[in-house]
C-alpha cells in the first residue's frame, strides 16, 4: 500500500483500538467522506508499524516533490537512512527537478507563487 | 562567512517547511489587535529567525527584537518592552515585537519573567513572534497554549544539498560528491551546519569539518530517532549523539516501553535486553570503571534493536498507556458517582466507598436478583448501570479464566 503525505487515502475498515492508535497515537487526520491523511504532524514510522500489522502488508511513504508535485518513493533516496521517519518533512524535491542546474531558484519561485 | 552571504532575505528563499512558512506568512498578513502571538518552535539551523525577519521586512514592519536569554527578569523586559504596549508605531512605522530563544528565560532567577511575556501577550498592540528551539521545558506549556504555535522541523537532505550546491556555484567552488553527501548527511538537517561544512571542505581544510561533524541532539529527538532506527548502528548513532546520562537514557526508554501496547511475552523480551543496559550502568557506579561507560550505548542499542524490531515502541513523555488514560476519562464520571452515592448510603468517605465497597458491590451485582436491588438502593443512572454491568462481566471473565 502506498501513501502520499498530504494526500487523502482510505483503508478497509479497522477495529476500534487501531482506529484509535492511528488517529490519537500516529495522528493521522480522519475524516469520514475523505478518509485518512497523513500531515506534517503525523508519526509516520507508528502509522507505517501500525498499519502494516493491521492490513497485512507493505505500506510504503511517498513525499511530494514541492517543485513539481509528482509522487517521490522514499525507498530510492541515497539519504533515506538519514530522513527521520518519525516526523517526517513536508515535502521534498523530485530526482528530476533535482537535476535540473537552476533548481534552488525553481524552488523559490514555485513557493512565491504559492504565496500568491 | 558563507552563512552571512547567503542569509535569505525574502521568505521564498528559505527551504524547507513549506506549509508552516506560509501558515507564518498569513499569520502576519491578518494580523489585528486582540489577535494571538505566535511562536515558532524548531531545532536550530532550520531557519525560523530568518523567516521572522525576512517576512517582517517584506510586509513592512520595523523588527523590536530582543534576545530573550539575554533579558530574563521581569525588570528587564518591562523596561525594554513596556513602551510597545502603548505605541503601534515606530516613526510610522509598523512594530513587531520579536523574541528570540524564549526557551532560555525559564529558570529560578527569572523572577516573573513569563507571566511578564504572558500580560504582553494579552496587553500588546503590536503583532509578538516568539521563537524557541525547545517545547519540552514543561513551563513553556504556559507559552504553548496562549499563543499561535508554528512547529518547523529539520530540513530534508535533498533540499540541504540543493542549497550547498547553489552556493557553491555560486563561489564557483567545488567539493566532491562523496565529501558533498557526508556534509548533507552530518549536517542533521541544519542549514547552517551544512553551508559552514561546505565552506570549510572547498577551503580544503579536513580537519574543521570532522570537528563541525560532532553534532549533539536533545534528549527527546535522540530517544525518537532511536526507536524509529532501522538499523542497530542507527539506533547507536541516536543514542551517542545524545549527552544525557546512562541512567536517565534506560529510564526513559522504560518509559516508552510500559506505555507501548505490547503483549507479555514480547514485553519480557524487551524489558531482559534492557536489563542488560541497566546491570552496566549499575555496575559502573559500584566499581567506578568509568571507562566502561563508552561501551553503554553500544550495548543498549545492539541488545534492544532486535528486540524493539516490528513493535509498536516509540518515545512518550507520559507513563500511562493511551487505552488506560483512555478508561480513566470515560470510567471516572460513573465511578465517582457510584461511590458518592455508596459514601452517602454507608456513611463512608468517598475514597474509602471507591477502594474497599466498589469491588464487593461489583461482584454482588452478578448475583441473581441483586444488581436490581443495588441498582435502586443506589439509585444509579444508566450510565452508572452500564458501568457496573461491564465492571461484574469483567471480573466474572477473569474469575472464570483463574
Amino acid at each position: 500500500m502506498k501513501i502520499i503525505v498530504g494526500e487523502w487515502f482510505r483503508i478497509p475498515q479497522v477495529e476500534r483500538d487501531i482506529f484509535r492508535s492511528l488517529v490519537r497515537e500516529a495522528r493521522l487526520q480522519y475524516d469520514k467522506t475523505r478518509g485518512y491523511l497523513a500531515s506534517s504532524e503525523t508519526d509516520l514510522g507508528l502509522m507505517t508499524t501500525i498499519l502494516g500489522n493491521a492490513l497485512k502488508e507493505n505500506v510504503v511513504v511517498m513525499l511530494k516533490c514541492f517543485i513539481c508535485g509528482t509522487a517521490i518513493e522514499c525507498e530510492e533516496c541515497k539519504y533515506k537512512d538519514v530522513c527521520r521517519s518519525s516526523q517526517i518533512f513536508q515535502s521534498c524535491i523530485c530526482k528530476n527537478c533535482d537535476t535540473k542546474e537552476e533548481v534552488a531558484n525553481i524552488y523559490s519561485m514555485r513557493f512565491t507563487e504559492l504565496i500568491g | 562567512m558563507w552563512v552571512e552571504n547567503y542569509r535569505p532575505t525574502n521568505p521564498n528563499m528559505i527551504i524547507g517547511n513549506e506549509e508552516t512558512r506560509l501558515n507564518f506568512i498569513t499569520w502576519l498578513k491578518k494580523w489585528q489587535k486582540k489577535s494571538k502571538a505566535s511562536l515558532i518552535l524548531g531545532p536550530p539551523g532550520v531557519g525560523k529567525t530568518t523567516l521572522v525577519h525576512a517576512v517582517a521586512k517584506d510586509l513592512g514592519y520595523e523588527v523590536l527584537e530582543l534576545n530573550a536569554s539575554d533579558v530574563r527578569t521581569k525588570t528587564k523586559l518591562e523596561k525594554r518592552l513596556g513602551p510597545s504596549r502603548i505605541n503601534s508605531t515606530l516613526f510610522e512605522k509598523k512594530i513587531l515585537i520579536f523574541l528570540d530563544e524564549v526557551d532560555g528565560i525559564y529558570g529560578r532567577e527569572d523572577k516573573g519573567g513569563i507571566e511578564f511575556l504572558l500580560d504582553l501577550i494579552k496587553s500588546s498592540r503590536n503583532p509578538i513572534v516568539m521563537v524557541a528551539n525547545v517545547e519540552e521545558n514543561k513551563k513553556m506549556i504556559k507559552l504553548i497554549k496562549s499563543t499561535q504555535v508554528f512547529r518547523f522541523q529539520r530540513i530534508p537532505p535533498k533540499l540541504l544539498e540543493m542549497v550547498v550546491k547553489n552556493i557553491l556555484r555560486r563561489e564557483d567552488r567545488t567539493i566532491n560528491q562523496v565529501k558533498l553527501e557526508m556534509i548533507v548527511r552530518d549536517a542533521n538537517g541544519d542549514v547552517r551546519a551544512a553551508v559552514n561544512s561546505a565552506q570549510v571542505a572547498s577551503s580544503g581544510n579536513e580537519d574543521l569539518i570532522s570537528e563541525l561533524r560532532d553534532t549533539q541532539i536533545s534528549p527527546i529527538e535522540s530517544l525518537k530517532i532511536f526507536f524509529d532506527s532501522s538499523t542497530p548502528e542507527g539506533a547507536y548513532l541516536a543514542l551517542s549523539k545524545c549527552k544525557m546520562q546512562p541512567r536517565d537514557k534506560v529510564r526513559a526508554i522504560f518509559q516508552s516501553i510500559l506505555s507501548a501496547k505490547l503483549d507479555g511475552k514480547k514485553m519480557i523480551e524487551i524489558m531482559e535486553e534492557l536489563s542488560k543496559a541497566d546491570e552496566l550502568v549499575a555496575k559502573i557506579g559500584k566499581t567506578q570503571n568509568w571507562t566502561l561507560l563508552r561501551y553503554f550505548d553500544r550495548i543498549l542499542a545492539n541488545s534492544l534493536f532486535p528486540a524493539l524490531k516490528d513493535t509498536q515502541v516509540r518515545y512518550r513523555e507520559q507513563s500511562l498507556p493511551w487505552n488506560l488514560q483512555l478508561r480513566i476519562w470515560n470510567d471516572r464520571v460513573p465511578l465517582r458517582k457510584i461511590s458518592s452515592s455508596l459514601a452517602i448510603q454507608y456513611h463512608l468517605s468517598s475514597k474509602d466507598a471507591t477502594l474497599f465497597y466498589l469491588p464487593y458491590i461489583v461482584l454482588l451485582s452478578k448475583l441473581k436478583n441483586y444488581e436490581k436491588r443495588i441498582i435502586d438502593r443506589l439509585r444509579l443512572d444508566e450510565s452508572s448501570v452500564k458501568f457496573l454491568q461491564k465492571e461484574a462481566k469483567k471480573v466474572s471473565q477473569e474469575i472464570r479464566k483463574n
